[in-house]
């Protein structure tokens, strides 16, 4: 996160970053793979001739890092929050990339998806045609003594996708479309937010499980009705209590949206949680309020090819139809 | 972080004092915690999607690879 806001934002690092190819992934690709492909030979390859070296045995590895097509690391390190640094790296593995022989830089030959790439779950997977495509937002709310240095202040801030199907999505509307008509949300869809979402983007990442959902509501009323505009308003509450820990979560949440009857999809969406999460054992690593407000938003997802990516924990969904 | 410095001054300023959400304060929280355009300034990189993608456009363009790895995507959920 703080790479994301320091550093990939800088000025100094977007100037050149047309001189090489930004890729973007996450070891746990990795940690289960099979050795003996290229791509899990390259990219192993490389990082264990980074600091991380003696904990590659569990890819406990992060950073920015200047690698060649051929897998040799030129230059980057674990600079998460400080522009100039990286800038630095840039520059130095450019500098080498461009004195290194071809033949050394790149591959014989191009690589072979059927052969040569580590299979991951979420390779190619696409948001669901006509779904409800989410952008969550989670910022931490001003607090007493919470300092710069603590991910929860609302200087940073975190996202993700939320996915639903089509008929998933449905939910959200009442059946019965009339001025005045309520219904809850399904659960199922409800649960999707609540073990996954809700208090979760807190080091580290820690979902919760079914039994520590004490409660998780959503109600849709409709509120206006015209041609192919239907209004509705959501409120709700939610609370989670981490089973043998201290976490909890627990929140208000209000929201509102437009649904098209022709398209059977939405024209605006948004939901807002406005709440407090208190840390468990596992999550406090930093001094500073134990118990922090926080507020989450889920709006309609952005254009950008880097909102596109899979949800987080879309490993652990489940259907909400 | 300049821009961060001025974004979080402005961040402050516009903070919601720790009421309870309700219809009143609804637009103000939601503009305090919704990303700020300036926060997306990364966006403006096309990030490919896992070293794969990267390797494979580096090796057709002959250009190094710039690879961010972290634990949970760094685009996102980290």
């Amino acid at each position: 996160m703080r790479t994301r806001q320091f550093v990939c934002s800088d000025p100094e690092v977007l100037k050149r970053i047309d001189r090489f190819i930004p890729a973007a992934g996450e070891p746990a690709t990795y940690g289960t793979a099979k050795h003996d492909t290229l791509e899990y030979k390259l990219v192993y390859g490389a990082m264990m001739q980074t600091s991380f070296a003696p904990s590659m045995g569990s890819w406990h590895v992060q950073g920015l890092y200047i690698i060649t097509p051929s897998g040799k690391l030129l230059a980057g390190g674990n600079t998460v929050s400080e522009p100039a640094a990286v800038v630095r790296e840039m520059d130095k593995g450019l500098e080498r990339y461009l004195k290194m022989p071809r033949e050394e830089r790149l591959l014989p030959k191009a690589p072979d998806p059927a052969r040569d790439r580590v299979p991951a779950p979420t390779n190619d997977v696409r948001p669901p045609v006509d779904g409800l495509i989410l952008r969550m937002v989670s910022r931490g709310l001003p607090a007493e003594g919470m300092k710069t240095s603590d991910i929860r202040h609302p200087m940073f801030v975190k996202l993700d996708r939320v996915w639903y199907t089509q008929k998933e999505a449905r939910s959200f509307v009442p059946p019965e479309i009339k001025v005045g008509a309520k219904a809850p949300v399904k659960q199922a869809a409800v649960l999707r937010l609540a073990l996954l979402y809700l208090g979760v983007y807190f080091q580290p990442m820690l979902y919760w499980q079914t039994e520590e959902i004490k409660e998780a509501t959503l109600t849709a009323e409709i509120v206006g009705v015209k041609e192919d505009a239907v209004e509705i308003r959501y409120t709700g509450r939610a609370r989670m209590e981490g089973t043998g820990s201290k976490r909890v979560y627990e929140s208000d949440l209000l929201g509102k949206a437009t649904w098209r009857p022709r398209t059977q999809t939405f024209s605006a969406f948004e939901l807002l949680a406005i709440g407090t999460h208190s840390m468990g054992p596992a999550e406090k690593t930093e001094d500073g309020p134990r118990t922090a407000p926080v507020g989450m938003l889920f709006t309609l997802n952005g254009k950008n090819v880097n909102d596109q990516l899979a949800p987080t924990l879309y490993r652990l969904y489940f259907s909400a139809e | 972080m300049k821009v961060v410095a001025v974004l979080l001054h402005a961040l402050l300023l516009l903070a919601p004092d720790g009421e309870k959400l309700t219809w009143k304060n609804y637009d103000r929280y939601r503009d305090f915690v919704n990303v700020k355009p300036a926060e997306l300034t990364w966006q403006q990189v096309e990030w490919r999607n896992g070293f794969w993608n990267g390797l494979v456009e580096a090796q057709a363009k002959d250009k190094p690879i710039f690879y961010w790895i972290y634990d949970g995507d760094p685009r996102g959920g980290c």
